[in-house]
């Protein structure tokens, strides 16, 4: 039998989720090696800098990096950059990669989500999407030489890079595809009033409106055709249409995915259909969902880790999301769709189930959305006591 | 003994510190944090070190 300190932990992934699978593991006592592997030439980094910093400030951009070297001593983590996964066998226990098998007594699957592209205009210059660091490399060098952007999808992504644009006197029009912006992400009202913080930045917003094609020269794009007839002028295009589980590696193993999503079923424990296996983060449907949130991304990763460890928790985080849209501080707490939505002052909406307080959204309002996801916490714990 | 530095100019109020260490950190009024005990013993380095790692805009360090 071998000794429990040479049980070897792979992860795969090496982003919030990954990192925080790390740190779960041995802050649960974890003492064999951990492997986290990764498909980027960059250590672990954050993602939400990418739409915000990386694209506004006027600083050259750097790798914003979730750790300092010293903290992943500390770790005791052994870190594969630029290495990518093939496929997964789950009876010998081992991972096929571009740098050669890989076993595991445990392993965590943190690979994220890939951004969606449409058919015709992926590979054209000065189109984009928007998930890696160097995506956010190249559409901030692409924003800093355009007059014109057309961002497709107004969803969280879509708007911080047309705040972004904004903020360099870009033009901007939003293309979306639904009648109503947000409709996944908060109720009407909210999304009645984050819109308007795009009108009140002057960011042209069209729904019901789809691309029915592009014109482009040897420069790249130069504009995209729209299924109402209309024309746009555009030097930059960017998508930010969703994004899909990365789960194209773990066909033909035995990790069970969810129909609908896509993602890697897991119960709330993280853990997978095949034994000694466990998902986090974007990757991942707990319970039938996809929370594809920071604040869940490293909460699952944590728990993922800490229960590969032996540690038996349960993820239970409540939700939680902010963003920033021209200088606006927007935060989403809680549940924000399917409850009854009342508009209070001060920026905020609150969502109500049987009278009671289930969620908010605020515009400039972080008090009382702190003092609802403090009160919402509590609840959490009392009801899994 | 460490001790918990909080730069409320950087501070967005996300309440990443709040949610994994509520005794060390709250989100105030003003919607910025509030460092409830700045002195840090040893027996809770650990996790009060994994709060402040956790904040999205690096607004918190720990000196000592």
């Amino acid at each position: 039998m071998s000794s429990f300190h040479d049980r070897h932990l792979l992860v795969v992934g090496a982003g919030l989720a990954g990192l925080r699978a790390v740190e779960g593991a041995r802050g649960a006592g974890w003492d064999g090696p951990i492997t986290i592997v990764g498909d980027e030439p960059h250590p672990p980094y954050d993602r939400p800098p990418l739409s915000k910093a990386a694209l506004t400030s006027d600083e050259e951009p750097v790798v914003p990096v979730l750790r300092s070297c010293e903290v992943l001593e500390d770790l005791q983590v052994r870190h594969l950059p630029g290495v990518r996964v093939h496929g997964l066998d789950t009876e010998r226990r081992t991972v096929t990669t571009s740098a050669g098998d890989l076993g595991y007594d445990a392993l965590v699957i943190a690979t994220g989500s890939t951004a969606t592209t449409l058919s015709g205009l992926t590979g054209l210059p000065g189109v984009h999407v928007l998930r890696r660091y160097d995506d956010a490399l190249a559409v901030r060098d692409s924003l800093a030489r355009s007059r014109r952007v057309v961002i497709l999808g107004a969803g969280f992504i879509g708007s911080e890079i047309a705040s972004a644009a904004r903020a360099r006197d870009v033009e901007v029009t939003v293309v979306e595809a639904s009648s109503r912006p947000l409709k996944r992400a908060v109720g009407p009202r909210a999304a009645g009033r984050l819109v308007g913080l795009h009108a009140e930045a002057g960011v042209r917003l069209l729904t019901r409106t789809t691309v029915s094609g592009v014109r482009s020269s040897d420069r790249g794009v130069d504009a995209v055709e729209l299924s109402t007839g209309e024309t746009l002028t555009a030097d930059t295009v960017v998508l930010g249409i969703g994004a899909q589980p990365a789960t194209a590696w773990l066909a033909g193993s035995n990790v069970a995915l969810d129909a609908r999503t896509g993602g890697v079923l897991c119960d709330r424990t993280l853990a997978t259909s095949a034994p000694g296996v466990w998902a986090a983060g974007d990757v991942a449907c707990v319970e039938g969902e996809r929370r594809e949130h920071w604040t869940a991304a490293g909460e699952q990763g944590r728990v993922a880790g800490a229960n590969a460890a032996g540690a038996g928790e349960v993820f239970a985080a409540v939700p939680f999301a902010w963003s920033t849209w021209h200088g606006h501080r927007i935060q989403v707490v809680g549940e924000t769709t399917a409850a009854d939505e009342e508009e209070r002052g001060d920026g905020l909406v609150v969502y109500l189930r049987d009278g009671r307080e289930v969620g908010a959204v605020g515009i400039d309002s972080p008090a009382p959305i702190a003092r609802l996801r403090r009160a919402l916490a509590a609840q959490h714990v009392t009801a899994d006591a | 003994m460490s001790v918990i530095q909080a730069d409320k100019t950087v501070c967005e109020g996300i309440g990443m510190c709040e949610a994994q260490a509520d005794n060390y950190f709250q989100i105030g009024d003003d919607g910025l944090v509030d460092v409830l005990a700045a002195e840090v013993p040893e027996s809770d380095r650990g996790y009060v070190r994994a709060a402040i790692d956790s904040c999205p805009v690096s607004a918190l360090r720990l000196e000592g």
